[in-house]
């Protein structure tokens, strides 16, 4: 049976939201078919009543406890070993085999502690819905670490460190990708603020490592809203960036927090139940994602590195293996990758949120860009060895090597 | 379908040829790709365009490749009557048709040219009432001063005051590509020209009760220039609509060799199709809205222009206030109702404006979901070129 992880064709873009509450009593005037149409793979947290029309709408869904929708990372401590293997029994039984299952939520940002209880969930899971998703989304390395005053939940870790918490979480839960949330973009106030822009570059890099030490996927979830009252919102470029950022570190799922207000500015669906601004731009963003994605899904992530200094400092930095050098004026993240074929690939970011960024790269002796994906295309178009490209502030493209 | 005077139509169109200049080029991404992109006109389009636009929900301007056979025809060799005779084919070969906007006419004219054109504008009105005898002026960065030069007057004043008196034309057009030239406005004396372009025009035409047409820039224009980008997109459109333009246009929709056009020299869409729809989707929601209101203020908060523009009075100066530059237009309903149109003229941060309105505002939502009431210590957030459009609870 082949995993859901393995459907090359399917790049996940995740709205991180249940589909009908935490209580499961919401009812939507922006449903699925919304979502679909801003150009998201998967539904967020379903339960089995929307099977149907995710089908119908050709997105898949995490599903998300019909009878217990308020799942708690602490609660899987708490259960025996049979009703952990009950509870998923009954999950798989009312999905009743739909292939729009993707997965099954387990729960958000869990402390150290909650590993154990979380461990046995992964398992039931493998064990009754091999091909499926046990899904759970870590927290981020601005989370509060510590082993000191656990009783007081002073540390949401519950590590000394949150690399500790990274393999801890590998080695005791045994995943079959690791999901994290960073909202640093808007924290920083659109990456001025330096030190909240390091941890988004940094957070990423640290689970890159974490992740491909020991063969797993990685998924972010990144902001599509204000977040807090005080930092700035969702714009065109700071999604792009933050969605180029993803894939360009190799990332395998882009989610959005969030989709639905739920009490945050600027979401991509207001208070009131309707469409904003932020919408119509998260849609291009997602629509370039959905033509990128399986591109990047057949890609092997070998290498990141940024040039001109990096937007913040201590970055890896160029030369690389294949990239030796940039010329631009605003500082890029270039991933590199490989096919099955052995052919080289960059994935080029501009990290600027404020400029456009016209650049070309300097590759090892004898080599040149030979095509550039165009999303608008989705394909790959013909580019001269010595072009120069230009991209629009956040804005990635993929390029193949000669 | 919509005519010139139709005041809930707002003509957003690409500033191309469908066909070429000669008449002769097929697109593969044709009149249903511009209808998806959002533009409310087709462009310059032969009569057997005409029902495809209908399909398309679009409006027409008809372009004569026959007699134009380029973008300048010689109107000046013509007499009045030879002119009427050119009108009248128009009017007899599918002009006729309601969904033909107006007749494209001539791009650029030096002051020499305006007896001609006067004569083919006059045409248009008698023979085809309602319709539009489109003409599209120099900016104020074309050469002036002599004979040789491209406006034929001492001045811009002069050349559009000529322009209104012996042309007697019944709108205002006029293209400017400073936003690409200025390096996405860093260079100041260039970005100064586009903002007095927009002021000064407005003043003219509003002195002479004419509507006014912006052309703007949707390609890379030249090869050192920067390219279109989703916030130097929305901040010509939003600056055009601050000032009350009654219409925008983008040059170009297609390729010609500039780069980065919304269609590639391959046919293909590129990202900037994608930015253009999205702005232009705003365009359609916010043009008719403004185009039934009266433009009763153009003021910019900015510092570092090169020469002075109008700052907002008190008290909408101490009303709308931001770290970041912000250009208002102010507006007035049929009714007497205020609207002010704030527009974040930065195109590399994010604006956060505080509103310290005596009395409630509410902000149209830019999704269709009408009049959104706003909190009255709540900022207002502007992405890099956004506007947003305001009503202000007070009769003025």
């Amino acid at each position: 049976m082949v995993s859901v992880l393995e459907d090359m064709d399917l790049f996940p873009i995740l709205p991180w939201d249940p589909q009908h509450g935490w209580d499961g009593q919401v009812v939507r005037r922006h449903g699925l078919e919304s979502i679909a149409a801003c150009g998201f793979t998967l539904a967020g947290f379903v339960q089995s009543r929307d099977l149907p029309a995710c089908e119908r709408l050709g997105l898949r869904g995490i599903y998300l406890d019909e009878v217990q929708p308020r799942v708690t990372t602490a609660h899987w401590n708490e259960m025996s070993d049979d009703a952990i293997d009950a509870t998923v029994r009954r999950w798989v039984d009312s999905t009743d085999g739909s292939d729009a299952v993707y997965g099954y939520y387990l729960g958000d940002e869990p402390g150290a502690m909650d590993f154990p209880g979380l461990a046995r969930a992964v398992e039931a899971v493998k064990r009754h819905a091999p091909a499926k998703l046990a899904y759970i989304n870590l927290f981020p390395d601005y989370a509060t670490i510590g082993t000191h005053d656990l009783a007081t939940d002073l540390s949401q870790l519950q590590t000394d460190s949150y690399r500790e918490y990274l393999e801890r979480f590998v080695r005791e839960v045994r995943p079959q990708f690791i999901s994290w949330d960073n909202y640093m973009v808007q924290f920083s106030q659109d990456m001025r603020e330096t030190e909240s822009a390091r941890s988004f570059y940094q957070n990423l890099l640290e689970v890159r490592e974490v992740a491909f030490a020991h063969d797993l996927p990685f998924w972010q979830i990144v902001s599509s809203n204000q977040i807090r009252p005080f930092t700035t919102i969702p714009s065109m470029a700071n999604m792009l960036l933050q969605a180029y950022a993803t894939l360009a570190a190799g990332g395998a799922s882009v989610g959005w927090y969030t989709y639905y207000s739920r009490g945050y500015g600027y979401a991509p669906i207001d208070g009131d139940g309707q469409r904003t601004a932020t919408w119509h731009y998260l849609a291009e963003v997602n629509r370039q994602l959905k033509e990128l994605g399986p591109i990047m899904n057949r890609l092997r992530s070998v290498d990141v590195r940024f040039s001109g200094g990096g937007p913040v400092p201590g970055l890896p930095s160029l030369p690389g293996k294949t990239v030796q050098s940039a010329a631009c004026a605003e500082p890029l993240m270039i991933g590199c990758f490989v096919d099955d074929k052995g052919t080289d690939y960059a994935l080029v970011v501009n990290t600027s949120l404020e400029r456009s960024a016209k650049f070309r790269l300097g590759l090892t002796p004898g080599r040149g860009v030979e095509a550039r994906f165009s999303t608008a295309m989705g394909a790959f178009a013909a580019m001269e060895a010595d072009e120069e490209r230009w991209l629009t502030a956040g804005e990635g493209v993929l390029l193949r090597l000669q | 379908m919509a005519t010139f005077d139709d005041p809930t139509f707002y003509p957003i169109f690409p500033w191309d040829p469908q066909r070429g200049w000669d008449g002769t080029t097929e697109h593969a991404q044709g009149l249903e790709s511009i209808a998806a992109c959002n533009f409310s006109v087709g462009g310059f389009v032969e009569p057997r365009d005409v029902p495809a636009c209908e399909a398309a929900g679009m409006s027409a301007l008809l372009y004569d490749p026959g007699f134009c056979g380029g973008a300048q025809p010689d109107w000046a060799s013509l007499s009045q009557d030879q002119t009427d005779d050119v009108v009248r084919g128009w009017m007899a070969h599918g002009g006729v048709s309601p969904s033909v906007y107006g007749f494209y006419i001539y791009d650029e004219p030096g002051a020499n040219d305006f007896p001609g054109l006067a004569r083919a504008v006059d045409a248009v009105r008698r023979l085809a009432p309602g319709k539009l005898a489109y003409i599209n002026l120099f900016p104020n960065y074309a050469t002036m001063g002599g004979e040789d030069s491209q406006l034929q007057t001492a001045t811009f004043e002069e050349y559009v005051e000529r322009f209104v008196s012996k042309v007697r034309p019944q709108v205002i057009s006029w293209d400017h590509y400073m936003p690409q030239y200025s390096d996405d406005m860093r260079d100041m004396a260039k970005a100064t020209l586009y903002y007095a372009n927009l002021v000064q025009v407005r003043e003219i035409a509003q002195r002479h009760g004419l509507p006014y047409w912006h052309i703007v820039s949707s390609s890379r224009i030249f090869e050192r220039s920067t390219v279109p980008t989703p916030a130097s997109l929305a901040f010509k459109a939003w600056t055009s609509l601050a000032a009350g333009c009654s219409s925008v246009a983008w040059f170009c929709y297609y390729d010609h060799g500039m780069r980065w056009s919304p269609v590639d020299d391959e046919e293909r869409r590129n990202l900037t199709w994608y930015w253009l729809a999205e702005v232009n989707r705003q365009l359609k929601l916010v043009g008719p809205l403004l185009k039934g209101m009266r433009s009763t203020g153009l003021y910019l908060t900015m510092e570092g222009l090169t020469e002075p523009m109008p700052a907002p009075p008190e008290p909408l100066a101490s009303a709308v206030t931001s770290a970041q530059p912000l250009m208002l237009g102010t507006f007035k309903d049929g009714d007497g109702v205020c609207y002010a149109v704030v527009v974040n003229l930065s195109l590399e941060r994010t604006a956060v404006a505080n509103l310290d309105y005596p009395v409630a505002v509410q902000e149209l939502s830019l999704t269709g979901a009408g009049w959104l009431a706003r909190e009255s210590d709540e900022p207002l957030y502007l992405p890099p070129g956004q506007g947003a459009v305001l009503r202000v609870d007070a009769r003025c």
